[in-house]
């Protein structure tokens, strides 16, 4: 048996000889070093998660405004838009090269709370969030005429729809909006997978409903045109005309297209194209992402109006930033929270030294150094920090899969059980050492004891 | 009984010459000794009252604190001279040391506080098991209780570990202080008894320390702490 065998050997009866006192340091132990570490990997969870928000989208533009307001807009869908985007400007947009395909966004209307966007098909197949996943329906399918509407997970939930339920959407976001609009109500055609981002909150329907919505009353025009809408042979229309466009485009430079322009127009009599006057913001594919600044300044350069063009990596991030002090708090918080258990585990040792006094004694009397009784103390609060470090993690990963069959299903939050990030290994080194400085005092007044053993047995 | 034999060639086990011992802040010294010896394999009844500095006197002896002034050689080395790390090592290896009570480890069981001892001694941990083991049994302690935390031995059993656990490194020194203090008058005397009988097969000298001058009678060698000290007692 070597010597630290036997210094293990010791401690490890030590402690068990004192055992509820050592229990309950070891629980508080674990328990800093589980809110520590748990704060530490929800942060870095809900930053990924943070950044994930939006994927496989290079560029969002928008009337010019602050980049993280026209992500907020865009994407959080918090605020109101101060200004859009012509349709014009989109369809420019999307004639640029290098834009393999653009989804338009239109919001502010809202039903029960939740937000209306306004949208094409191409969103549920374009739009990707965390590592590039698609967004998936739970059930149905996209809208197809303009009276349909697809709901996000929580909102189906939430207010309890079902497939081919007819719901009513209102002007605004107030619930008690007075604007009410009663003559247009929508079939939910199909409810989205949870995603655990802004979709789960939000009702999307086509553009042109969001254009029904806000020219109510103006027409008959169009409650014709709706009408005609549901026809399958109009969705014929709407392909088409998207398709022969833009090939009429990438391969006549723009020119020959207009007569295609003129037939198109003709053809729909003034009633859906465009589908929208104005847009909110607009959501860019290009071909690759080497292209995106030279797109970007195209966009920011833009003379007919004024728009932005926004990273939304680089956004988020910036946002990030924002909401970052808070995190900071909380981390700061739980550092506290350790180094007041580890003080505990201090004040545990330095009470015993009392008790102990004798047994360093008669350690001494059969030879053993000092270094054999600092060392004992020193591996006796390791080892019950070392016990709380492995309570801690097993008992984080046990609550990170109680989580998660929990919340995957109500809000498609996934938090990875990979808790031994680079980080976390990082702080874990870090109580150690914290751990091993706090001992340095109890384990400094029991070499002190070990050297006075002879002077302090004589002097009774 | 043992025949003491006084040899030039071996060193004495204890040899003390003109050593003094003040703690540290004090004017006055508490030990002043102009000379002392105990021969190899003698057994010393040191008898004083409380407070005479006999204590004092038998950390001296063990290393456990160093004399102020004066030379002290255990079993012919100068551990006066030598480092705490030299010294402790001595001490596992060649003394042997009983307290008045808590003796014991109080977690660890009596075989392992024997073992512990074995340990920082000389012994080997190999042939230590099987030595420890028969020890104890000549001290009478049931091979059932060899197990069991020296916290839930009796004094008696306690202390009777104690002798176990300070001749496993077959010292040549032991050092005894008011080991039977805790003890009542019966168990007192089967301790003397029994202590005199293990040491009766080991070259082994003993300084035994008690207030009570009753005990005295079965030591080769009895002697006054006041008539070797000449420091002028303070208390």
């Amino acid at each position: 048996m070597g010597s630290f065998g036997t210094v293990l050997l010791v401690a490890s009866r030590s402690l068990r000889y004192r055992l509820s006192g050592v229990l309950l340091t070891i629980a508080s132990v674990a328990l800093s070093v589980f809110v520590l570490l748990g704060v530490e990997h929800v942060r870095q969870e809900a930053r990924t998660g943070f950044a994930s928000t939006v994927s496989g989208v290079d560029l969002i533009v928008g009337a010019r405004t602050g980049e993280i307001n026209l992500l907020l807009l865009s994407i959080f869908r918090i605020g109101t838009a101060t200004a859009n985007v012509s349709w014009e400007s989109v369809e420019q947009l999307e004639q640029q090269k290098n834009v393999v395909w653009t989804v338009p966004i239109s919001l502010g209307d809202s039903h029960r709370s939740f937000r209306v966007i306004g949208t094409t098909e191409a969103f549920f197949t374009r739009y990707k969030y965390g590592a590039k996943q698609s967004i998936t329906f739970q059930q149905g399918q996209s809208f197809e005429a303009v009276a349909e509407v697809v709901l996000g997970a929580r909102v189906a939930t939430e207010l309890g729809y079902q497939l081919g339920d007819s719901l009513v959407l209102s002007h605004g976001m107030a619930d008690t909006s007075f604007s009410h609009h009663d003559q247009l109500p929508f079939s939910v055609s199909g409810i989205l997978a949870a995603t655990g981002t802004p979709i789960d909150n939000a009702l999307f329907v086509g553009l042109e409903a969001i254009e029904a919505m806000h020219s109510d009353g103006e027409s008959e025009d169009h409650r014709g045109h709706n009408d005609h809408d549901e026809h399958d042979e109009h969705d014929g229309h709407d392909e088409h005309e998207e398709h022969e466009d833009h090939d009429a485009h990438e391969d006549h430079d723009g020119h020959e297209d207009h007569d295609a322009h003129e037939v198109h127009d003709e053809h729909h009599a003034g009633h859906d194209h465009p589908p929208i006057g104005t847009v909110t913001a607009v959501l860019v594919g290009l071909n690759s992402p080497i292209t995106t600044l030279q797109v970007k300044r195209w966009v920011d350069e833009f003379a007919d109006e004024a728009l932005l063009a926004i990273l939304p990596g680089v956004a988020l991030t910036q946002l990030w930033e924002l909401v970052g002090n808070v995190e900071a708090i909380l981390l700061g918080i739980s550092i506290l929270i350790l180094v007041s258990s580890l003080l505990g585990l201090n004040a545990m040792l330095l009470a015993s030294m009392r008790e102990r006094r004798r047994e360093i004694e008669v350690l001494r009397s059969i030879g053993a150094p000092s270094s054999f009784i600092v060392s004992l103390l020193m591996i006796e609060s390791l080892l019950i920090v070392s016990v709380g470090v492995v309570l801690a993690v097993l008992s984080l990963l046990a609550s990170i899969t109680a989580a998660n069959t929990l919340f995957a299903e109500t809000f498609g939050l996934m938090i990875s059980s990979q808790i031994l990030s680079p980080s976390n290994i990082t702080a874990l080194g870090l109580i150690y050492l914290t751990a091993i400085l706090v001992t340095l005092l109890p384990a400094l007044q029991a070499y002190r004891v070990s050297r006075a053993v002879g002077t302090a047995a004589a002097a009774d | 009984m043992l025949i003491v034999t006084p040899s030039d060639s071996i060193a004495a086990a204890i040899s003390l010459d003109r050593l003094a011992f003040r703690y540290p802040g004090d004017q006055m010294p508490v030990l002043e000794i102009p000379a002392w010896r105990v021969e190899r394999n003698e057994h010393v009844f040191l008898q004083g009252a409380s407070g005479s500095g006999k204590s004092t006197l038998l950390s001296l002896l063990a290393g456990l604190s160093v004399p102020t002034a004066g030379g002290l050689q255990i079993l012919g080395d100068d551990i006066a001279n030598m480092s705490t790390r030299q010294r402790d090592r001595f001490r596992g290896a060649n003394l042997g040391v009983v307290f008045q009570q808590f003796n014991l480890i109080p977690y660890l069981s009596a075989l392992d506080n024997v073992l512990l001892a074995a340990r920082f001694g000389s012994a080997g941990m190999s042939g230590s098991r099987q030595r420890a083991a028969t020890l104890l049994e000549r001290v009478n302690l049931p091979l059932a209780l060899h197990q069991r935390a020296a916290s839930a031995l009796s004094i008696g059993q306690q202390q009777r570990v104690a002798i176990v656990r300070a001749l496993i490194n077959t010292p040549s020194l032991l050092l005894v202080d008011e080991p039977t203090s805790a003890l009542d008058h019966a168990n007192r005397d089967a301790f003397l008894a029994l202590l005199f009988e293990v040491l009766a097969d080991q070259n082994c000298a003993m300084v035994f320390v008690s207030h009570d001058p009753g005990l005295g009678a079965s030591f080769d060698t009895q002697v006054k702490i006041d008539e070797l000290n000449h420091a002028v007692a303070v208390n």
